[in-house]
C-alpha cells in the first residue's frame, strides 16, 4: 500500500472512555453469566444475547457522547469493560472464524487480523474498521455479506454480527498496542531494470550486419538471419522451386490458390529471365508477382481476416439472446479496404481508436471506431457496474494485445505479476477510454449511444439542428393545437430518429459529452470499491505522462481523448506499436513471430529471437510510411522466405548457393529442428478460411461478392439443434452467396459454422492472433462427407468435363491441375484412372438408388423454419422430387417442435395411383429409427396423408398406419430389419386391401385392410427419421403398365466425381511447401 | 516446423520458466503429432510427469495395482475416471427437491424482502414447498416426491446444498457453472478435464456434450467452448437419435467400399506427397486422420446402439415409458437414452460426458417463473428413473466407483412466490447439487442454506469450489493444471483461491 493511501485511511479519531458503572456492571452480569471458558468458541442462547447486546447498546451510545481525540500516536486508553468486552467476546470470534485466513500465516487479500493496527490499516480493500462508524466498516459489511462475504464459507449468525458491530461502534478497543509486526505492504515500484527491458527501448535502426569476409547480403533481413545462422554453423536451405514460391506467396497473400495457368507462366518466365539474366539475385518475374497479388482485391480479405482475430470481430453479443450488431460488418469492410488500399498503419490505429474524433473524420475512420463495439456484451448483466468495467476491460485487453503486445488485462485487479504495470497505471490508462458509452441495443438516433452517423459532421449538424427546429415548432404549435393535430405534434416530439438512411450509420463509438467521468482505482478491480481517483495518464513506463486533449463540442461530443491516447499509440517515437506490427506480418509469413507471442512483448511472452531484425524492420517499416504492403515486398523478397521447406539433408538441394567460408556443417535438423533460425521455410497448412475458400476456386464457384453484411451458410440439423432457440438469429442465403469467400460468413457467437471451427477458427471473444493447428478425424469426416463438399467435387467434375471433353486421362490431369497446379505423374494418372474404373463399377451397382436423408432437429425457431425450403429438411435428389417440410406445432415461445408422425416428406413425381404395387429395396442405416414409404400419399399443406407403411429396426417391426391429420395404426407385425443391408419391400394396394412384403417376396408379412379407403390418386412418399435411407429400384406397377424410377444417370460421371472428392482431400491441397 | 514454437507455447503448462522447453515442447510436439484422433494425443502419462497430478502419498508411481496386493489397494486412492454431469437447465428448485425447509413450510405466504436481482430487494411472499419431503436410506438423506425413484439412491448422493454462484441471469449463469466465469471465452470444465486426463479412446472425443431435444441451452455452443484452448478440446455434440456425430454419414450413392477404396487411393498419393517431405509428421498424423474417421463411422454408431442393450436395461433406464399429458413433457425416453448412451460412452473411454435436461425456454427446462409445481410435474419424471436407472446400472457394472456422477443446473430458485402461478424466480445465493461415484462420500448433507433456502450460510461454497472438487475426484489438481494464454497461466478456477469441499470426498 503507498504511504499516501496510508494516511488517507489512517483514522485521526478515535475515542477515550471514562467509566460508566451502570452499564459496566450490566455488562459484567452478562459475562459472569457466560461461559467459563474465556476464548473457547462462543455459542450463546438467544435469551442472553438478547440482554447482553440491549446492555451493549447503552454503552455504545454513552460512548458517542463521550469521544476525545485520538491522534494517529496516541494510544488510545481502553476501560476494562471494554477490555472485557473484548477479550470474551470478540477476540474469540476473530480467532475462531477470522484468523486461519487473516492471521500470521495467511494473509488472505492483504489482511491481517493480529492487532486493532492491522485493522486499521487494512488488507487490499482499505481499512478494515472506521472506529465508531461500524455501518461504514468493511469487517461489518464483509460479515454482514453486503460487499465481501466473510467468512466465506460460513456467514455468522445475527448475534455474531452484532457482537463485532458494536465493538466497532464503540471504538474497537484492543488491548496491547501495535501487534506483532507493523503490517507492510508493498507498493509497485518500476526498477531500471524494468525500465531497460527491451520492449520499452525506443526503436534504433541498427546496422546491417556483414558477413565475416566484410561482404554483405542482397537483403538487409538475410544479413541479420545469416548472422545468427553463421553463429549456430547452420546452413539454409536453397531457394524454392518456382511453384512451390508462386503457390505460397498466392496463398500468403490471397488465401487461395494460384490457377495452373498462372503457375505455369510464372514459371516459364522463371526460366527464361534465369537464362537471360542469371546474375539477378531476385528474379523480376517474382517481384511483379508480388505486385500483381498485392494489388489484388482478395488480399484485403485474407489479411483483414488476420486483423479480425486480433480484435476479436463477431457480429452479435453472445449470451442468451446473442443479437446482432447491426451495421457492424462496416467495421469488416473497413479493415479489408484499409488493407487493400494500403492504408499506413498509424493511420489504421488512429481510425479504430479514436476515427470519429479526427478532425478529418471520414465514414471510413467513423466505421473503423465499430472497434470498441465488437467484444460481447451481455444485455443482461448480473451486476452492472461491473459489466461497464468488463467491457471496458474488453477493449483495454484488446487495445493491448492488438496494438501494444502488452496484457493489459493482468493489472485490472492487482499490479501485472510480470511486466512493470501497477494497478494505477490501468486505471490511467482506461481513462481515456471512460467517456465510451456503454454499448446497447442500437437504435439510430441522436442520443443514440453506439451508433455513429458516416455522413460529414457539417450535414449532421444540419440534420440534427433542423430536427430540433421542427421539434421546437412542434412544442411551440403545440400550446394550441387539439385532436388529430395535437396527436401529429406529439409523435414528432416523441420522434428520435433522425432523418438520415440507415446506411448512413455505423454501428461505433459514440461519447455521451466533451466531459469524461471521473476515474478510481477499483480495488481488486471491483467496480464497487472505488479506491483513489487517478487523472488520465500514460503507463509509468512509458513516461507517464498526461496527454493534451482537445474536447469536441457539438452534436457528436466527445472528450478528445481517445485521439490523444490514438495518437501516442502510432507515434513513431513508440516502442512497441511497429514492433508489434512487423511482427505481425512475419508471423504471417512465416507461421512464427521473430516474438513467437505476437500479443505479448512482455516477461511473460518469449523475447524475440532477432531482436535487431525486428528493430530494423520496425524502423524500415516507419520509414516507409507504415505501409503494410512494402512491408510484404520487402520480407516477401528475402531469401528467408523463399527458400525450400525441405526438412531431410538428403532430400535438400546438395549445394546451397552461397556456402559460408569454412562451409555448413551441422545438420540443421538436430541443432534446430524447429526452425528457429529461419534455415528454411515452414510447410504450413492452410487456415480454416482458406481452406473452404479453395475449395470453392478449385471448383470453380468461388463467388467473388465482395462486402456487406455476410451469407448465413447452411448448418446442418445437428448444429441447430445446439441453440436454446434452433435457429434463431440464423438466416437462408442462396447458393450463390453461399459460394462467397468465408470472410463473409456471418459470424454468430453462439452459433458457428463447424467448417471453420474444425479447422481452428478464433474463439470469437478474445484477442487471438495465433491459431493453433490441430489435426482431428472429424475434420476428415468433414472433407469427406459434408454436402459443401460434395457440391464442390460434383463442380469439379462438370468443370473438367467441359474444360476437357471426354478424355478421363485429361479430365483427371486438369482436376488435379486445379487443385495442386501441377501435372499428375504417370503413377498418380495410373492410380486415378484406375480408381475411377472401380468407382463407376460400384456406381453402376447403385444406379437407381435415390438416397433421402433428413437435416432437421426436433425443434426449430418458427422464424428460420418459415425461412426454410422443403428440401432442406430432407434432402434428396432435385430433379423428378417433391418435398414437404412435415407439420410442426406445440409452439412455445416461438419455437416449434417436429411432428415425427408427419415429419419432412420427400415425394416421387414420377406416377401418381390408387390401387397398384410399389416395389423396391431400402437400406437403413445403423441409426435409423424408422423409415416409412407412404402409398396414396397426397399433401395436405406441409405434410403427407395416406398409407404409411413403417419399418422400425430397433424393434424388428413393421406397422401400417393410416395419416390423415392423425395416425391410424392398421396393423404390424415382426419382421427381421437388419440394418446397413438391402431390404426388398413390395407393398399392394387394391381398395381396401392392403398387403406388404418383406424380404420373401411369395407370402405377404402383413395383410391389412383400410375401412374407408382412399380412392383419389396418391403418389409415393418417403419419411426417415435417424439416419439416411437409401431406396433402390423403386418401381409401380398399375392397371395402365409398370413404371420405374429413372434417375439421371450418373453412373458415368460418379467416378470422376468420386475422384475429385478424392483429389480436393490430398494433403498437397492444403498444404503449402 | 511451423507450429512448434507456439504448440510448446500454449501447451506451456507447467510455467514455460520452469521447465526445459526445448525438450518439453519436442516430446509433447510429438505426441501432438501422432494422435490424429478426436482430440489429438492422450495427454495424460506425459503430463503425470510434469506434475499436473496429485501425488498419492505411500502409493509408488510405478507400481501395478493387482488382486493380489490389496495392502496396495488401500494405500492407493481410486480416481474417478470418468464424469457424467447432469445439466438441469433452467436452474432447478432445491427447496422442492433436495434442500427441505420446515421453517419456509410454515411461513407459507407470509411477505418477507428478498433479494430476487443483484442488489434488488423486494417485498415477497414465501412460497412453501407443496411436495412431501422424507428422509431417505440409512444416511436419512431428505428427498421429497417429486424424484420417488432417485430418493432410493440417496446414500449413494453426496449432497451440497451451500454452494453459490455470481450471476443471476442465465446467459452468464450457465457460462460461470460450465466455465468458472460469468464472461466467455474461457474453457469449459470438459475441456479442462479432458486436456488434463487425455483420451482414452482416439476413436471417440474426450468430452461429449447431449442436448434436450427440445433445444440446446442459453449461449449454445459456448457452454462447450474450449475457450482459448485449442478447438481440439472443445465438447463435441453427440446426438442421442439419429447420426451420432455431424458428418457421419457417407454421402449418397456412395457406399462403405466405395469411400474405403477413396481414402486408400488418397492416402497413397499422399504416401509420394510425403515421401519428398519427410521429417513433416503433421502430414503423416493428417493420414492417419482419415483411417480414424473411417472408423469412426463404424465406432460412434455403435456406441449409440441401444439394441445391444437388454430389455431390462432399457427398462431400467425408462425408455419405455410413456410421456405424462402434459403437452411440454417428452417423457423420460429421451433422458434415459442419453443416461444409458453415457453409460456406453464412458466404457468406451469418453473422460467428460455432459447432458442437458430442458432446452428451449422457461417450462420447457427448469425454469419455473410460472409455476414451479407444473414445472416439477414435467421434468421430474422425465429425470428420476432415468438417473435412478443409471446409478443403478453403474453400480451393477462396477463402474460407479470410477464414474462421478454429477446433478445441478446453473443456478437455484427463490424461496418465494413469483407471478400468478406459483413460480419461483432465479437464485444463484444458495442452491443445490448432488455428487454421487467417484470417491464421493455416499450419504452425505453437506453445507446448509439459511432457514428458508434462500442463501448458502453454513459450509459456504462458490462454484469454483466445486469445480475444484470435480478436478479433486479425478486427480487433477486445480492449482496445478494450468494452461497459459493471455500472458497468464490460466486455471480452471480462475484467480481467486479455490478449495476442495473435502467433506464429500471419501478421502479426505
Amino acid at each position: 500500500m503507498s504511504p499516501k493511501r496510508f494516511n488517507w485511511l489512517y483514522p485521526t479519531r478515535g475515542l477515550t472512555l471514562s467509566g460508566h458503572t451502570v452499564l459496566s456492571e450490566m455488562i459484567a452480569c452478562s459475562l459472569k453469566s457466560q461461559t467459563p471458558f474465556g476464548t473457547e468458541p462462543w455459542f450463546c442462547e438467544w435469551s442472553r444475547v438478547v440482554l447482553f447486546v440491549g446492555s451493549v447498546i447503552g454503552l455504545v451510545l454513552t460512548n458517542t457522547i463521550c469521544f476525545a481525540q485520538e491522534t494517529a500516536h496516541q494510544e488510545p486508553v481502553w476501560s476494562t469493560e471494554q477490555i472485557a468486552y473484548f477479550e470474551s467476546k470478540v477476540r474469540p470470534l476473530l480467532i475462531d472464524h477470522c484468523q486461519s485466513c487473516h492471521g500470521s500465516e495467511k494473509f488472505k487479500g492483504g489482511l491481517q487480523l493480529l492487532s486493532r493496527e492491522h485493522l486499521l490499516v487494512g488488507g487490499d480493500s482499505g481499512a478494515a474498521i472506521e472506529p465508531g462508524n461500524a455501518a461504514a466498516s468493511l469487517l461489518i459489511q464483509a460479515v454482514k455479506y453486503e460487499s465481501l462475504q466473510m467468512p466465506p464459507d460460513q456467514k455468522l449468525t445475527d448475534p455474531q454480527v452484532e457482537i463485532l458491530a458494536n465493538w466497532v461502534q464503540m471504538g474497537a478497543p484492543w488491548p496491547g498496542g501495535t501487534g506483532p509486526e507493523h503490517p507492510q505492504r508493498e507498493q509497485a515500484t518500476i526498477t531500471d531494470e524494468d525500465r531497460q527491458y527491451w520492449t520499452f527501448q525506443p526503436v534504433h535502426r541498427p546496422a546491417i550486419p556483414k558477413r565475416a569476409d566484410g561482404s554483405q547480403s542482397a537483403h538487409p533481413i538475410d544479413a541479420f538471419i545469416e548472422q545468427k545462422l553463421a553463429e549456430k554453423n547452420l546452413r539454409p536451405n536453397a531457394s524454392a522451386t518456382p511453384r512451390e514460391l508462386i503457390r505460397r506467396a498466392t496463398f500468403d497473400l490471397l488465401g487461395l490458390p494460384p490457377s495452373p495457368e498462372d503457375v505455369a507462366t510464372f514459371e516459364q518466365r522463371w526460366s527464361a529471365e534465369i537464362a537471360a539474366h542469371p546474375e539477378r539475385d531476385v528474379p523480376q518475374v517474382y517481384l511483379d508477382l508480388i505486385d500483381q497479388l498485392l494489388a489484388r482485391p482478395e488480399y484485403g480479405e485474407r489479411w483483414g481476416r488476420h486483423w479480425l482475430d486480433v480484435v476479436r470481430f463477431a457480429q452479435s453479443n453472445g449470451y442468451e439472446r446473442d443479437g446482432e450488431k447491426a451495421q457492424i460488418w462496416k467495421y469488416r469492410d473497413y479493415v479489408i479496404q484499409a488493407f487493400n488500399e494500403d492504408k499506413p498503419y498509424n493511420r489504421f490505429v488512429i481510425e479504430q481508436l479514436a476515427g470519429d474524433e479526427l478532425p478529418d473524420a471520414t465514414a471510413a475512420s467513423r466505421a473503423a471506431t465499430g472497434f470498441y463495439r465488437l467484444g460481447v456484451w451481455d444485455d443482461e448483466a448480473d451486476d452492472p457496474r461491473q459489466a461497464e468495467f468488463d467491457d471496458l476491460d474488453d477493449v483495454m485487453v484488446t487495445t493491448g494485445a492488438a496494438f501494444l503486445g502488452v496484457t493489459l488485462g493482468c493489472c485490472r485487479c492487482h499490479d501485472h505479476k510480470f511486466d512493470p504495470l501497477p494497478q494505477e497505471d490501468y486505471y490511467r490508462l482506461l481513462a481515456y477510454f471512460r467517456n465510451v458509452q456503454r454499448y446497447t441495443d442500437p437504435r439510430p438516433t441522436l442520443g443514440s449511444s453506439t451508433f455513429l452517423p458516416t455522413i460529414d459532421t457539417s450535414q449532421f449538424t444540419s440534420v440534427v439542428a433542423q430536427h430540433e427546429t421542427r421539434r421546437a415548432d412542434a412544442r411551440a404549435k403545440l400550446e394550441t393545437a387539439t385532436g388529430s393535430e395535437r396527436e401529429a405534434l406529439e409523435a414528432i416530439l416523441r420522434e428520435e430518429t433522425l432523418a438520415i438512411a440507415e446506411s448512413d450509420w455505423t454501428n461505433g463509438v459514440r461519447e455521451a459529452s466533451s466531459v469524461a467521468p471521473v476515474v478510481h482505482v477499483l480495488i481488486r478491480g471491483n467496480a464497487g470499491q472505488a479506491g483513489a481517483v487517478v487523472e488520465p495518464g500514460l503507463p509509468q513506463i512509458f513516461g507517464g505522462q498526461t496527454l493534451a486533449v482537445e474536447p469536441i463540442d457539438g452534436p457528436l461530443a466527445s472528450s478528445g481523448r481517445r485521439l490523444a491516447l490514438a495518437r501516442w499509440i502510432a507515434d513513431e517515437s513508440h516502442p512497441l506499436t511497429a514492433r508489434v506490427m512487423v511482427n505481425r506480418v512475419w508471423y504471417h509469413h512465416f507461421g512464427k513471430g521473430l516474438v513467437p507471442t505476437t500479443t505479448d512483448f512482455g516477461k511473460a511472452g518469449l523475447p524475440p529471437t532477432h531482436p535487431e531484425l525486428l528493430d530494423w524492420l520496425a524502423a524500415e517499416f516507419m520509414q516507409q510510411g507504415w505501409s503494410v504492403k512494402s512491408l510484404h515486398r520487402l520480407i516477401m523478397t528475402s531469401e528467408a522466405y523463399r527458400r525450400s521447406s525441405q526438412q531431410e539433408v538428403s532430400l535438400r538441394v546438395a549445394e546451397s548457393k552461397r556456402p559460408t567460408a569454412e562451409g555448413p556443417t551441422e545438420d540443421p535438423m538436430l541443432v534446430d529442428p524447429g526452425n528457429d533460425w529461419y534455415w528454411r521455410a515452414n510447410l504450413r497448412r492452410l487456415n480454416a478460411e482458406a481452406v473452404r475458400d479453395s475449395m470453392l476456386a478449385i471448383s470453380g464457384q468461388l463467388n467473388p461478392e465482395r462486402g456487406g453484411r455476410g451469407f448465413f451458410p447452411r448448418l446442418a440439423g445437428e448444429v441447430l439443434a445446439g441453440g436454446s432457440r434452433p435457429g434463431a438469429g440464423w438466416g437462408v442465403s442462396n447458393e450463390l452467396q453461399q459460394n462467397r469467400r468465408s470472410v463473409y460468413m456471418f459470424v454468430k457467437r453462439t452459433l458457428s459454422s463447424p467448417w471453420l471451427d474444425l479447422f481452428d477458427y478464433n474463439n470469437l471473444t478474445q484477442p487471438i492472433a495465433e491459431r493453433s493447428i490441430t489435426t482431428v478425424a472429424p475434420q476428415a469426416l468433414m472433407l469427406l462427407n459434408d454436402d459443401f463438399m460434395l457440391k464442390q467435387a460434383e463442380a469439379l467434375a462438370a468443370r473438367v468435363r467441359r474444360e476437357s471433353r471426354e478424355d478421363l486421362a485429361l479430365q483427371l490431369a486438369r482436376a488435379l491441375e486445379l487443385a495442386v497446379q501441377r501435372k499428375p505423374t504417370e503413377h498418380e494418372q495410373h492410380l486415378l484412372q484406375q480408381f475411377v474404373a472401380r468407382q463407376t463399377t460400384e456406381a453402376r451397382q447403385l444406379k437407381n438408388r435415390v438416397t433421402l436423408r433428413p437435416d432437421v432437429p426436433l425443434a426449430l425457431h418458427e422464424g428460420f423454419l418459415r425461412q426454410s425450403q422443403p428440401q432442406d429438411c430432407l434432402r434428396g435428389p432435385q430433379v423428378g422430387w417433391s418435398y414437404l417440410k412435415g407439420r410442426w406445432g406445440g409452439g412455445y415461445e416461438g419455437i416449434v417442435n417436429q411432428n415425427l408422425d408427419f415429419g419432412p416428406a420427400a415425394m416421387w413425381d414420377g406416377v401418381s395411383f390408387s390401387d397398384g404395387m410399389v416395389t423396391m429395396r431400402l437400406v437403413l442405416g445403423r441409426s435409423t429409427e424408422f423409415a416409412s414409404v407412404v402409398v396414396r400419399g397426397i399433401p395436405d399443406g406441409d405434410f403427407l396423408n395416406g398409407l404409411e407403411v413403417r419399418l422400425i429396426p430397433a424393434s424388428n417391426t413393421v406397422e401400417v398406419s393410416k395419416l390423415r391429420g392423425e395416425r391410424v395404426l392398421l396393423g404390424q407385425t415382426s419382421v427381421p430389419l437388419a440394418t446397413g443391408e438391402s431390404i426388398q419391400l413390395r407393398i399392394s394396394a387394391q381398395r381396401e386391401k392392403i398387403k406388404v412384403w418383406v424380404n420373401d417376396l411369395n407370402e405377404a408379412a402383413l395383410e391389412v385392410v383400410d375401412p374407408e379407403p382412399a380412392t383419389a390418386a396418391g403418389r409415393v412418399g418417403f419419411r426417415t427419421w435417424g439416419a439416411p435411407l437409401a431406396v433402390d429400384y423403386l418401381s409401380v406397377d398399375t392397371a395402365a403398365g409398370q413404371i420405374e424410377l429413372e434417375q439421371p444417370d450418373e453412373a458415368d460421371t460418379a467416378g470422376l466425381v468420386a475422384a475429385c472428392l478424392l483429389i480436393l482431400n490430398l494433403n498437397e491441397v492444403i498444404y503449402v511447401d | 516446423m511451423s507450429t512448434n514454437s507456439k504448440r510448446r507455447h500454449q501447451l506451456a503448462a507447467p510455467s514455460p520458466y520452469q521447465v526445459d522447453r526445448a525438450c518439453c515442447g519436442t516430446r509433447r510436439e510429438w505426441l501432438w503429432e501422432m494422435g490424429a484422433g478426436f482430440t489429438g494425443v492422450a495427454l495424460a502419462s506425459m503430463l503425470s510427469q510434469d506434475g499436473f497430478f496429485i501425488r498419492q502419498a505411500g502409493a509408488s508411481e510405478s507400481e501395478p495395482i493387482t488382486s493380489t496386493s490389496p495392502q496396495n489397494l488401500a494405500k492407493r486412492v481410486a480416481k474417478a475416471k470418468h464424469v457424467i454431469f447432469l445439466f438441469m437447465y433452467g436452474g432447478p428448485s432445491q427447496m422442492d427437491l433436495f434442500d427441505y425447509k420446515p421453517e419456509l413450510q410454515k411461513r407459507d405466504g407470509q411477505t418477507v424482502d428478498m433479494e430476487i436481482r443483484r442488489r434488488s430487494m423486494q417485498p415477497s411472499k414465501l412460497l412453501a414447498s407443496r411436495r412431501e419431503f422424507k428422509q431417505h436410506g440409512e444416511s436419512g438423506l431428505w428427498c421429497s416426491d417429486a424424484l420417488p425413484l432417485l430418493s432410493q439412491h440417496m446414500d449413494k448422493l453426496a449432497v451440497v446444498k451451500s454452494l453459490y454462484a455470481d450471476s443471476f441471469a442465465h446467459g452468464s449463469a450457465m457460462i460461470q457453472m460450465n466455465t468458472g466465469r460469468i464472461i466467455q471465452g474461457y474453457p469449459a470444465m470438459g475441456s479442462w478435464l479432458s486436456y488434463g486426463l487425455g483420451n482414452e479412446n482416439e476413436n471417440l472425443p474426450g468430452y461429449v456434450v447431449m442436448l434436450d431435444q427440445r433445444g440446446g441451452p442459453i449461449s449454445g455452443a459456448a457452454n462447450w467452448s474450449s475457450g482459448f484452448m485449442p478447438a481440439e478440446w472443445q465438447g463435441t455434440v453427440f446426438r442421442s437419435n439419429g447420426q451420432p456425430i455431424l458428418n457421419l454419414a457417407t454421402p449418397p450413392r456412395m457406399t462403405a467400399g466405395m469411400q474405403r477404396d477413396l481414402i486408400s487411393t488418397a492416402n497413397e498419393l499422399n504416401a509420394q506427397h510425403l515421401a519428398t517431405r519427410a521429417g513433416y509428421s503433421e502430414l503423416q498424423a493428417r493420414i492417419a486422420s482419415y483411417e480414424l474417421a473411417f472408423q469412426l463411422q463404424t465406432t460412434a454408431p455403435e456406441a449409440l446402439d441401444l439394441t445391444a442393450e437388454t430389455a431390462a436395461t432399457h427398462e431400467l433406464y425408462g425408455l419405455n415409458e410413456k410421456p405424462t399429458s402434459h403437452p411440454l413433457s417428452v417423457g423420460a425416453a429421451p433422458f434415459g437414452r442419453q443416461c444409458l448412451i453415457a453409460r456406453r460412452l464412458i466404457e468406451r473411454g469418453v473422460r467428460f460426458v455432459q447432458i442437458y435436461h430442458g432446452g428451449g425456454h422457461q417450462q420447457q427446462n427448469w425454469d419455473a417463473h410460472n409455476g414451479v409445481e407444473e414445472n416439477l410435474a414435467i421434468h421430474c419424471p422425465e429425470i428420476d428413473r432415468p438417473i435412478a436407472g443409471l446409478l443403478t446400472d453403474l453400480e451393477q457394472r462396477g463402474l460407479l466407483d470410477e464414474t462421478l456422477v454429477v446433478w445441478g443446473g446453473e443456478f437455484g430458485r427463490q424461496p418465494v412466490s413469483q407471478g400468478d402461478h406459483g413460480g419461483r424466480d432465479h437464485n444463484p445465493k444458495g442452491f443445490t447439487y448432488w455428487l454421487a461415484g467417484g470417491r464421493v462420500r455416499g450419504g452425505t448433507s453437506y453445507g446448509e442454506t439459511d432457514e428458508l433456502g434462500h442463501e448458502a450460510t453454513v459450509d459456504r461454497h462458490h462454484i469454483r469450489d466445486l469445480h475444484a472438487t470435480l478436478l479433486h475426484l479425478v486427480g487433477l489438481e486445480h492449482n496445478l493444471l494450468t494452461y497459459f494464454y493471455g500472458g497468464l497461466e490460466h486455471k480452471a478456477t480462475g484467480v481467486f483461491d479455490a478449495e476442495v469441499i473435502h467433506g464429500i470426498c471419501l478421502d479426505s
